[in-house]
């Protein structure tokens, strides 16, 4: 039996990736999936060095002067960019011929670039690793990395990505003013259209470190706690009704109320990271009012959920995807909303600005809100893949694969965000509330044992989290094939609705 | 003007603001499956849930030194949390019933 | 479809979700214009370049109550005064270090990036480098020589060798005594900087 498990994920690996068999596959969605490849190769990698940079905070030494820290850590949070933005393309080239009732436009194109973007991020990626940091002037950050967390791609990667993003803009706004509009592919596309352009705010060089920060958190903060949140809003809006059966009219009503709700609080939102970057003090008004009132939203549409689950006999088609949207619903509601709101106003965020605090709500917050979806859709993808076959409940083997990957992923996650939130409060009090953050008081926080603790049970769920990893990978290889059964019948809606 | 958090009430702070996200999605869960299955039981439930929420609320002010202009921000988290489940559900309401009420309703047992 | 009340309408909501996202949008934009007017190097909030050539102290302002950057009399970094132009190009050689030697995952920048390292905020002012006669010439050999000169108060943590030349270590200097003198409202709390003047 364990012989059998442990040679059985080889054959149909090598099997899945050579096959050719995508003929029953529209241009998009054998496109889409090549981006699910592209993600889930760079999920690993994010795993991969995230570990690694975990590793050195308990054993300094391990590979230093060869791969140090900030190398580890850059990897570890890029990978999670694009990985999440793969996903995101994958899901939207997936979708978007059968929501604009019409062939891929720019097919061709389409397939050209995701090689372009695919090879442009491989070769940062590398520069990344071999040359890693360069001298103190402009041809470092147009060539080899700009030095600012998230979007530390050079400049000449950030205007390929750009020029790539308007190609997929292309064919995706290209394909639905061919076929025809709907709520949610009109909000996808006006959507799409903010993403692009607040990467700009994020595409120069100045001396002012505060003007600096000004705009890379109108990248960071509204792509992350604004736009992507929207984009997710369209892609679920879609799954839901394919997965589900949920009607059209009330989905796009919900994705409008959630837009409202999401930008109501979340544009300035934006207040809380300019607390103390040198920006003026009715920042700690603004930021903290309306980062307060961002949960609330989140909390009310608990309310949407289970009237939505209790008044429809919804019948899951898919209940590995299903049971990842419900991750999401959780993993959203935690990592936004608790951990957020419980270091978000300037009189706490003095202490726990810059410490493992926001690292913990940051792995909460990026799983539950995106790694949860993107997941969730691979498996919608893979169901009709390998056929349209059968995927709710018993399954071969009880579906141990999805289960435990679901389990496991989820609880290292789960574990690693509390370690770090303990460790956090132990950074906060003993260098920024005692020791008014000195160099020394620094130090003295990184050594005590609550810390150390915190960082060896981060690095325990984080293993935990990783053998969750591989199960899904296997899982999404496997699953589905040789199933025989139809998927089950949920009483789908028409195709389309004013 | 803040008032930073003092030393010993950090726990205190992040915690009572925990709480209050937690204990509003209680309420909310309470009430709409109240609501939804019609049990009688769930409805002070939810209110106790409320209750507990103003509770942390009142602890997070204090903790928080909310005070000045910054006690606004205290009645908004407790009207916003009493309030915006309820409009959620009378949207819920709203929005599926009326096109497909009679035909799920008939689906449904 | 809408026979239902015109608050649950899907019409009404598409409306509110543009009118909210626009308006909150051009709030935002609004307060931006106010916000880099207030942070352009040289206003009240964001010193000047040449505020290397001065003493930086961090006081208690009762009034705000916080702490905030007071700059003192003249101390110019390295000795030398410098125009305004020249300490700008010196800050901006040490900002361009600072994104080509990726400091920011393993420091904190105004407590931004990555928690690996101690925050960068102060670090001109850090008691550490034990007083201001010392000071230059320890973060000049600490930047040199990262790996002989570590300063891990025994976490065996060193900063890696980055290979920053002398004219980058003396613009990361300057730009760390830059950014110490930006007002952050409070941010560190309780910071207690390292003894200003005496001989």
């Amino acid at each position: 039996m364990a012989e059998a498990a442990i040679a059985n994920p080889v054959r149909p690996a090598l099997d899945a990736i050579a096959a050719r068999d995508t003929s029953s596959l529209s241009a998009g969605q054998r496109l889409a999936l090549k981006y699910f490849l592209v993600a889930m190769v760079l999920f690993v990698a994010q795993m991969l060095f995230g570990l690694l940079a975990g590793l050195q905070f308990l054993y300094p030494e391990f590979l230093y002067g060869v791969l140090d820290f900030n190398v580890n850590r850059m990897v570890h949070i890029n990978a999670m960019i694009v990985w999440m933005l793969y996903g995101f393309i994958g899901s939207i080239y997936w979708l978007v011929e059968d929501e604009a009732g019409v062939e891929l436009v720019g097919a061709k194109l389409a397939n050209i670039n995701f090689w372009v973007l695919t090879s442009a991020v491989a070769v940062v990626v590398v520069v990344y690793l071999v040359v890693q940091v360069g001298p103190g002037n402009k041809m470092s950050i147009w060539f080899i990395n700009e030095g600012r967390e998230y979007i530390e791609a050079p400049r000449w990667a950030d205007i390929g990505i750009v020029v790539c993003m308007g190609v997929f803009f292309y064919t995706v706004a290209g394909t639905f003013m061919k076929g025809r509009w709907s709520g949610i592919s009109g909000t996808l596309v006006l959507d799409l259209i903010a993403l692009a352009g607040l990467y700009l705010a994020g595409m120069f060089y100045t001396t002012n470190l505060s003007v600096d920060q000004y705009w890379w958190w109108w990248v960071v903060h509204l792509w992350v706690e604004a736009t992507w949140e929207v984009l997710v809003g369209c892609i679920m809006a879609w799954g839901l009704m394919k997965t589900l059966g949920a009607r059209r009219e009330i989905v796009t009503t919900w994705l409008y109320i959630e837009v409202a709700m999401m930008f109501g609080a979340g544009i300035l939102g934006l207040g809380h990271h300019y607390f103390w970057i040198g920006t003026p003090e009715y920042w700690l008004g603004i930021g903290g009012f309306f980062s307060a009132l961002e949960p609330i939203p989140l909390v009310a549409m608990v309310v949407h959920a289970v009237y939505d689950a209790g008044r429809h006999s919804f019948q899951s088609r898919n209940h590995p995807a299903l049971a990842w949207l419900i991750a999401h619903a959780f993993g959203n509601f935690l990592g936004a909303g608790v951990w957020g709101f419980i270091h978000t106003l300037p009189q706490i965020n003095l202490y726990t600005h810059g410490t493992q605090w926001t690292t913990s709500h940051g792995h909460l917050a990026f799983f539950g809100a995106y790694a949860t979806i993107v997941i969730a859709f691979i498996y919608i993808a893979l169901q009709r893949w390998r056929g349209d076959v059968w995927m709710s409940g018993d399954l071969p083997d009880r579906g141990w694969k999805w289960k435990w990957s679901l389990a496991l992923l989820n609880v290292g996650m789960l574990g690693m965000t509390i370690a770090l939130l303990i460790a956090g409060y132990e950074q906060s009090f003993i260098e920024r509330a005692i020791g008014g953050s000195t160099w020394a008081a620094y130090f003295e926080g990184q050594t005590q044992p609550w810390f150390v603790q915190g960082m060896q049970w981060r690095m325990v769920f984080g293993v935990v989290m990783t053998l969750g990893m591989v199960l899904l990978l296997w899982d999404f290889l496997t699953i589905g094939r040789g199933e025989t059964r139809p998927a089950k019948e949920v009483h789908a809606p028409g195709p389309h609705v004013g | 003007m803040i008032d930073p958090v003092e030393l010993q009430r950090i726990a205190v702070a992040a915690l009572s603001a925990g709480g209050i996200v937690l204990f509003g999605a209680a309420y909310a869960i309470c009430l709409a499956l109240g609501r939804l299955k019609g049990l009688a039981i769930l409805r002070p439930l939810s209110y106790l849930a409320y209750l507990a929420l103003v509770a942390v609320t009142v602890l997070f002010a204090w903790a928080m030194n909310l005070t000045g202009a910054w006690a606004f921000l205290t009645l908004v988290l407790l009207v916003g949390y009493f309030v915006a489940p309820r409009a959620i559900w009378r949207l819920s309401v709203a929005t599926h019933g009326t096109s497909e009420g009679k035909t799920m309703e008939a689906e449904n047992e | 479809m809408s026979d239902g009340v015109w608050w649950a309408s899907q019409d009404f909501w598409r409306k509110c979700a543009i009118f909210v996202t626009a308006g909150m949008f051009l709030v935002l934009i609004l307060l931006t214009f106010h916000s880099l007017a207030a942070i352009t190097a040289g206003q009240d909030r964001v010193p000047a370049y040449s505020v290397i050539n001065h003493r930086i102290d961090y006081v208690f302002d009762e009034e705000r109550n916080m702490k905030v950057p007071v700059i003192g009399e003249e101390a110019p970094l390295f000795g030398e005064v410098l125009s305004e132009e020249e300490a700008r190009a010196l800050v901006d050689l040490g900002k361009l270090t600072v994104q080509a030697k990726n400091c920011m995952n393993c420091h904190t920048l105004l407590g931004n990036g990555a928690y690996y390292a101690p925050d960068l905020t102060k670090a001109w002012l850090d008691p550490g480098w034990g007083n201001e006669q010392a000071r230059e010439l320890l973060m000049t050999m600490f930047l040199k020589d990262p790996k002989t000169n570590a300063r891990t108060y025994g976490t065996n943590r060193r900063m890696p060798d980055l290979g920053v030349t002398d004219e980058e270590v003396r613009g990361i200097i300057a730009f760390l005594k830059w950014m110490s003198a930006v007002d952050t409202n409070g941010f560190p709390q309780g910071f207690e900087p390292l003894p200003q003047g005496g001989a």
